[in-house]
């Protein structure tokens, strides 16, 4: 039994982990752009499907094609920026708020219908990464899972180096606290947005490429880890990156053991998902700010 | 043109409009009435979300979980406890409405994407707690539900009741927002702040702006249990149906209810018209959703059909009272907006 | 008829004002003045119940009115405007007039409310824009409707904050003028103003505030001579 507790431990980890990828990206787009992107649960699709066809049809060794596929959703989101996003930050577009919601929602329903188009609706398999079980203890891992953990963990040190120490993170700090002070100080703002935007919908993509071979794809695959990245980002407090880590491992970890816990293990599994909402929705009406966060800033 | 010869046109346009309705069933047959029975549902959604969003500035994408809390409440009463068809409705009315009331009471200190954020929430917990429950609602497998006019096979009663039902709402939701309720609602859209400094008492009109809206989310959630047959959380509530009765309100124009409902007929037409290109349709209208915010926020039909009225795209409705003469003399009564 | 009793607002740590005591009498035109982060559109926004005082007493009329929503105490006839304009933009001139007519708890005629937009609009001189969309209208003309919305709730009490701010000196004047006028006909105004000069003509009293507490409460002429003013000014 213990073992079986442990397993799901591990696994808990390993979704908080992906769940901790997708919430970066969307914190630190909205600690600089100052908006949520509603199309996150779709960038992670396309990251899926971008890495399964690196590896399908050109070739790319799985875990290769999680980096290449990560760079394409980083040249899909720079392109969203720079047609749809930047005129928000000009005069041309009025209510920035109703803008900001309706387009990036509507980009997730593009996307996914593109992926339904091309792709169809079914759910693929794309290659492992590595094939086979490894032995850790008394606990059996599969190897993707590590390979899931190991390549996680690298994008994660990567980005946190870099916003931590570079001056291309103090750089975008300095937009994310006060965009005109940040422009006194020669950093331009927008160029600052459509960095932010490409990493973090970058960190989307590369989310949804590893998941791939453990959990599939499919061009719907993006809308509950969507729901969830959101439900992180307000516990975690809108624009905390280090509370949008902790509260991804607290759900993955919540998630998998709780679901346990059910005595219906249907329930317990269509529930799983229910928890992160239910806590989404508690949280948001009794702290708004969410447990580390900065207030919301407004557009206008 | 004049005031008054706008009118005309727009009367005009209308009784055309009227008439076209009432003939459908005679001009269209079995499979395209179906698609014109849903599109008049969509109209009505996509109108009910307009009230909500377009008027008063409140995005929320909750429409469809309370279309769909309305359809399961009226199913299940009038399948589990023998209600009587139009009881189970009118029940599944006030649920829907009640539980407007409650987001509304709840999300009050919630605006823009929080308010985006906590109905997406409570629109997934709805719909995963229907499926869960799938002893009491049978989930996915479909849930029964007896048919408002006895069967399925002649859907001439279904389009007339639709038809009526929609005209029904469009009328009480256009009374309500040419009232002094739709100027408030509408300034609470602009600003708060400066509404409530204006003496008006947002939380109240806040609130009432939700249960208008959710009430007729519910009916017409109502009118789809008791016409579909078959309902599963899914085929309701899921989010990329409310990404297209959102697209539907955008493309015909936001900010009216006109806008709302001519969106809804006309994608849901091309919808069926576009069958043959497949998923690509929905591209398409992902598409037009982009570039219509993009390029024209105020939507595509509706300021196109004023243009093409003659009307001032700014100029919208003319409050409902008669200008009187210029109050003193020597002061110009001509105007700018006509 | 408007007064305030040591009325205290902190933010965090920090105090923006600090024991506040004033009174304001009928149709008296009351102009506060102070440096930057003196306290100034923090104690309008308390009086107007933007803000929840930390504590102190707010009185209009012989009844407590602090702890009371916004648009209460619009109701009873506190009117304000904003120090950036504030209009409904997406609404036309007449709409924009409507609203605190309808939302007032006096059941008037919409004949009557009508007439009196009419009338107002025709005092501020921008009739001939009635049916434009506000966001249509110049930055002044937005400061005029403004004005004209606060008349249509009949105010007794018009507090205006920064009124003159980035205006046209054209259209300063006018406004200065339009103060007076609604003055003469009785109304109480409060009225902020970084213009020294403008206040400084128009107002019959004045208080000023450094570091959100009262150093000066007299006439306009002895503020000049006070020393801690001075000081205050000469400080910032």
């Amino acid at each position: 039994m213990l073992e079986f507790y442990l397993a799901q431990v591990v696994n808990g980890l390993i979704v908080g982990l992906i769940y901790a990828l997708m919430a970066v990206g969307l914190s630190l787009i909205f600690s600089v752009l100052k908006i949520v992107n509603f199309a996150h649960g779709d960038c992670y699709m396309i990251g899926g499907f971008f890495s399964y066809y690196l590896a399908t049809l050109l070739g790319f060794h799985p875990i290769a094609a999680v980096f290449v596929g990560m760079l394409g959703v980083m040249a899909v989101g720079i392109l969203i920026h720079q047609l749809l996003l930047k005129p928000l930050y000009t005069p041309k577009v009025e209510r920035k708020g109703e803008y900001a919601i309706l387009m990036t929602f509507g980009i997730g329903i593009f996307l996914q219908n593109l992926a339904m188009a091309l792709f169809g609706p079914w759910t693929k398999r794309p290659p492992d990464f590595i094939p086979g079980v490894t032995k850790l203890g008394f606990l059996f891992i599969d190897n993707n899972r590590l390979v899931v953990a190991g390549v996680g963990i690298v994008i994660m040190l990567v980005l946190l180096y870099v916003i931590g120490r570079t001056f291309i993170g103090k750089a975008l700090r300095a937009v994310s606290q006060d965009r005109d002070a940040a422009a006194i100080v020669g950093v331009n703002p927008v160029r600052m947005n459509l960095l932010a935007f490409g990493i973090g919908v970058g960190l989307a993509g590369a989310a949804g490429a590893l998941i791939g071979p453990v959990f599939l794809i499919s061009p719907v695959m993006g809308i509950l880890p969507g729901v969830k990245s959101f439900v992180i980002i307000v516990l975690g407090g809108m624009g905390s990156i280090r509370g949008a880590i902790i509260a991804s491992i607290l759900l993955g970890l919540v998630e998998s053991l709780g679901s346990v816990f059910f005595l219906d293990p249907t329930r317990g599994l269509a529930y799983k998902n229910a928890f992160g909402v239910l806590l989404l929705a508690l949280v948001l009406l009794f702290k708004p700010t969410g447990l580390f966060g900065e207030k919301f800033v407004r557009l206008e | 043109m004049s005031e008054k010869g706008i009118r005309k046109v727009n009367l005009a346009a209308l009784m055309v409009i009227g008439a076209l309705a009432l003939a459908v069933p005679f001009i269209l047959h079995s499979y395209w009435l179906h698609v014109a029975i849903i599109g008049l549902y969509y109209a009505l959604l996509a109108s009910s979300w307009t009230l909500l969003a377009g008027y008063t500035g409140q995005f929320s994408f909750a429409t469809m979980a309370l279309a769909g809390i309305s359809a399961y409440t009226s199913a299940l009463l009038v399948i589990k406890a023998s209600f009587p068809i139009w009881g189970g409705f009118l029940c599944g009315i006030a649920a829907a409405a009640f539980v407007g009331l409650l987001i509304g009471m709840l999300v009050l200190r919630l605006s823009g994407p929080y308010l985006a954020l906590f109905t997406i929430a409570f629109s997934e917990i709805t719909r995963i707690t229907l499926n869960a429950e799938y002893r009491l609602t049978r989930g996915d497998m479909g849930l029964t539900v007896p048919y408002l006019f006895g069967g399925i096979e002649n859907k001439i009663p279904y389009y007339y009741t639709i038809l009526g039902i929609l005209a029904a709402s469009l009328t009480l939701m256009w009374l309500l927002l040419r009232s002094k309720y739709g100027l408030f609602f509408r300034s609470i859209r602009e600003d708060e702040q400066a509404a409530a400094a204006m003496g008006v008492n947002i939380v109240r009109y806040k609130i009432m702006a939700f249960v208008v809206s959710s009430a007729f989310a519910g009916v017409a959630g109502g009118f789809f249990a008791h016409y579909v047959g078959t309902l599963t959380p899914n085929s309701i509530m899921e989010l990329p149906r409310m990404g297209l009765i959102i697209a539907m309100a955008v493309i015909g124009g936001i900010e009216s209810l006109a806008g709302a409902v001519s969106g809804a007929l006309v994608v849901q037409f091309l919808q069926e018209y576009l069958r043959a290109i497949g998923m690509w349709r929905f591209v398409i209208f992902g598409l037009a959703l982009i570039l219509i915010l993009r390029f024209s926020q105020n939507g595509l039909i509706w300021p196109l059909y004023q243009r093409l009225a003659g009307r001032r795209v700014e100029a919208k409705t003319e409050p409902e009272l008669e200008l009187p003469e210029s109050p003193e003399p020597g002061v110009s009564p001509g105007g700018g907006g006509a | 008829m408007l007064e305030v009793v040591d009325l205290v607002k902190d933010f965090g740590g920090i105090r923006a004002v600090n024991r506040l005591s004033f009174k304001v009498e009928e149709n008296e035109l009351l102009g506060i003045i102070g440096p930057n982060g003196s306290g100034k559109t923090t104690t309008i926004n308390l009086i107007s119940g933007v803000l929840k005082p930390t504590s102190g007493k707010i009185i209009f009329q012989g009844r407590r009115i602090d702890g009371l929503p916004p648009y209460e105490i619009a109701r009873r006839g506190i009117g304000r405007t904003f120090q950036v304009t504030q209009v409904f933009r997406r609404m036309t001139v007449l709409e924009n007039m409507f609203v605190p007519a309808y939302a007032s708890p006096q059941r008037r005629s919409d004949r009557e409310i009508r007439r009196k937009a009419m009338e107002i609009l025709s005092f501020l001189k921008i009739y001939h824009l009635r049916k434009e969309y506000a966001r249509n209208l110049s930055g002044g003309q937005q400061k005029l409707l403004e004005i004209g919305r606060v008349l249509m709730l009949d105010p007794k009490v018009i507090m205006m904050d920064e009124p003159f701010a980035g205006i046209h000196p054209k259209l300063k004047l006018e406004i200065h003028g339009y103060i007076r006028e609604m003055h003469r006909e009785g109304r109480t105004f409060i009225i902020i103003s970084h213009d020294l000069q403008t206040i400084f003509t128009l107002s019959q009293r004045l208080i000023v505030l450094s570091g959100g507490e009262k150093i000066y409460d007299g006439t306009p002429e002895g503020a000049k001579e006070d020393e801690r003013v001075v000081e205050a000014y000469l400080g910032e």
